[in-house]
């Protein structure tokens, strides 16, 4: 486009008017708004393909050098990045976006875009300085509180708030595996071949996981920071609130289904408070971190072991076999 | 908001920094100083924060590095980095345009050979490009093209759609690293036709050959020297999604308007602070895209 032609379109001192004027003005027509949170939206998958591998580096190509027999024609296999890297660049962009919507009025977009909106808007106002966050507490509150309605609203087969922050949203529920398929046979033509496919799946459910666990940590460090503000309200009493103190953490190798029947047998374990389920990425492992109320005794996560078929990996490399 | 301009060289800080002075000058602006290069004002529960890097050097390791040395040193990070700068355009029409970086080509690793005269070597040199870093080749070799640097931003693929709220037009680069005054050339031919890829004999070629070949898809072609250095450090830094080039064609490839006019008038400062207007329009949509409507 001509410079001259833009100009007249948009005069410089308009622009600096604009720049320049006292403060928010009328708000932009809703088909605008509605544009941006679209763009969010439709862009997700991307930006997760984005997250998904590391940067292109030519030592990827001198490594096909020193394989002269058989030239690489096709694109080369890239490693996938750790899950919780990832899912933090994910919301990072997130946020990026939040940053662009947080001045505008959201009110009169549809609720899908309302719901994707004021969610961006709170991942960004979160992850901003917390001085910067305590100047926007009321928004932050009334924006948490849609938020945290909105998810109840989300079913099967919808979408609000995209292919990717809405299975992060409802991990804390469940999410569907067709959702998690269709999401690995999106992200799979970013990868060479079959090794880093073979691994999708697994690394998507990871990722989903490790994307719930920021997004949950996020809105409740920002309603912590809140509520340090207010009135202290009345201490919980001994019965209602005990805590789980004791951590152990475990790598598991073995088939999906002998991992979810290990953690099913010590789920049940009277001492065993939570579970929380793949902390940390490591191939072909399932890393798992178990609160209890008291340790539990190594012998018996053995025999579970042994009755699952699974067997636990010590952290020095050898491996505890079941039986 | 956090937004950093860059610049490259003297007219294009200029520019850059007659927007800042005039954006914080005239009573009455809610704009303050915050030191030399930098502005603030306050929005409604925002602050905005405006500041200029100017770099006074050139090329793609140089814009890279200060990608780089600007997000290894900023805390809070800068919400948008946009790159301000001039560019030849390849269709002398172009002149005067200003365009959005959406993917930029490397044009640049070759080969420099003296020109020999029947054995005597009398101070001519060749420089050539190999096109194994361009286009994939028959047979296959150990080196892959080189994969463009792409702008999310810019090409639908971002958190926000540049374009698409400015409405200013995207072009694609070549990035090299010398300025080129050649020609396009005639763009060479492929020896076996796609898919996946045309694939070409293993060739040096000119300047001129590697433009046309670039220059064969469609849309608009731009020649500077910065762009695929930024792509590629924003993706090694994981900041692609905030980084925004913005180009004014200043120049033809064989017709440099860097030159004075016999007039006086710097043609290449002229357009430049022309274009501020067109930077400004940009930078008033990334903080707030509702101003404007």
């Amino acid at each position: 486009m001509r410079i001259d032609a833009f100009l007249v379109q948009h005069p410089e001192a308009e622009t600096l008017a604009a720049l320049k004027s006292p403060g928010p003005g009328a708000p932009p027509p809703a088909p605008d708004v509605a544009r941006l949170i679209s763009q969010q939206r439709d862009s997700q998958m991307q930006t997760l393909a984005r997250a998904m591998v590391g940067p292109r580096l030519e030592g990827d190509f001198a490594e096909a050098a020193a394989d002269r027999e058989r030239p690489r024609r096709e694109p080369r296999p890239r490693k996938l990045r750790d899950p919780r890297k990832a899912s933090g660049l994910f919301l990072a962009t997130c946020a990026q976006a939040g940053a662009v919507l947080r001045s505008l009025d959201l009110s009169d977009v549809d609720d899908a875009d309302r719901a994707l909106g004021s969610l961006l808007v709170l991942v960004s106002l979160a992850i901003e300085a917390p001085r910067e966050r305590q100047e926007h507490r009321s928004r932050w509150r009334e924006v948490a509180a849609e938020a945290e309605q909105l998810r109840a609203m989300v079913g099967f087969g919808r979408t609000p708030f995209g292919a990717v922050l809405t299975p992060m949203l409802l991990e804390a529920l469940s999410y569907g595996e067709m959702m998690v398929g269709w999401m690995v046979g999106e992200l799979s033509g970013g990868l060479g071949d079959e090794t880093g496919r073979r691994n999708l799946e697994r690394w998507t459910r990871r990722t989903i996981r490790e994307g719930a666990a920021r997004l949950e940590e996020l809105s409740a460090s920002a309603l912590e920071r809140i509520e340090e503000e207010e009135p202290a309200s009345a201490p919980e009493t001994e019965e209602s609130y005990r805590p789980a103190r004791e951590s152990l953490e475990l790598s598991l190798a073995g088939e999906r289904t002998a991992v979810d029947r290990f953690l099913n047998l010590v789920e049940k374990e009277l001492e065993v408070a939570r579970i929380e389920r793949d902390i940390r990425w490591e191939p072909e492992l399932t890393t798992v971190r178990i609160w209890s109320y008291v340790p539990l005794p190594r012998k018996r996560l053995i025999r579970l072991a042994s009755e699952a078929g699974v067997a636990i990996v010590e952290r020095g490399g050898g491996t505890t076999l079941p039986g | 908001m956090r937004i950093g301009v860059v610049s490259f060289n003297e007219n294009e800080a200029f520019a850059v920094d007659s927007l800042l002075s005039d954006l914080a000058s005239g009573a009455p602006s809610p704009w303050r100083r915050e030191g030399p290069q930098a502005i603030a004002r306050d929005y409604g529960t925002d602050t905005w924060r405006l500041e200029h890097f100017s770099l006074l050097a050139q090329g793609n390791v140089v814009a890279a590095a200060a990608l780089a040395a600007q997000f290894a040193a900023t805390n809070p990070k800068l919400n948008f980095v946009v790159f301000y700068g001039c560019a030849g355009a390849v269709e002398p029409l172009d002149v005067g345009e200003v365009f959005l970086v959406q993917r930029a080509h490397y044009v640049s690793l070759g080969k420099v050979a003296p020109i020999e005269t029947e054995g005597d070597w009398e101070g001519g040199e060749l420089v050539t490009l190999k096109n194994k870093w361009l286009c994939h080749l028959l047979p296959p070799v150990d080196a892959e093209p080189l994969a463009p640097g792409v702008f999310p931003l810019c090409s639908k693929s971002g958190p926000v759609d540049v374009p698409a709220i400015t409405g200013l037009p995207t072009a694609r680069v070549a990035a090299t690293d010398k300025v080129v005054t050649v020609p396009l050339g005639v763009a060479p031919e492929a020896e076996e036709p796609g898919p996946p890829h045309d694939l070409y004999e293993k060739k040096e070629w000119t300047y001129g050959e590697a433009l046309a070949f670039v220059a064969a898809t469609a849309g608009p072609l731009m020649v500077e020297m910065e762009s695929f250095g930024i792509a590629r450090v924003a993706e090694a830094l994981d900041i692609l999604d905030r980084v925004v080039v913005l180009r004014v064609t200043t120049d033809t490839l064989v017709d440099h308007n860097r030159t004075v006019t016999p007039t006086g008038e710097d043609r290449q400062r002229e357009l430049l602070l022309q274009a501020r207007g067109v930077l400004g329009f940009l930078l008033a949509k990334l903080y707030e895209p509702g101003l404007l409507q």
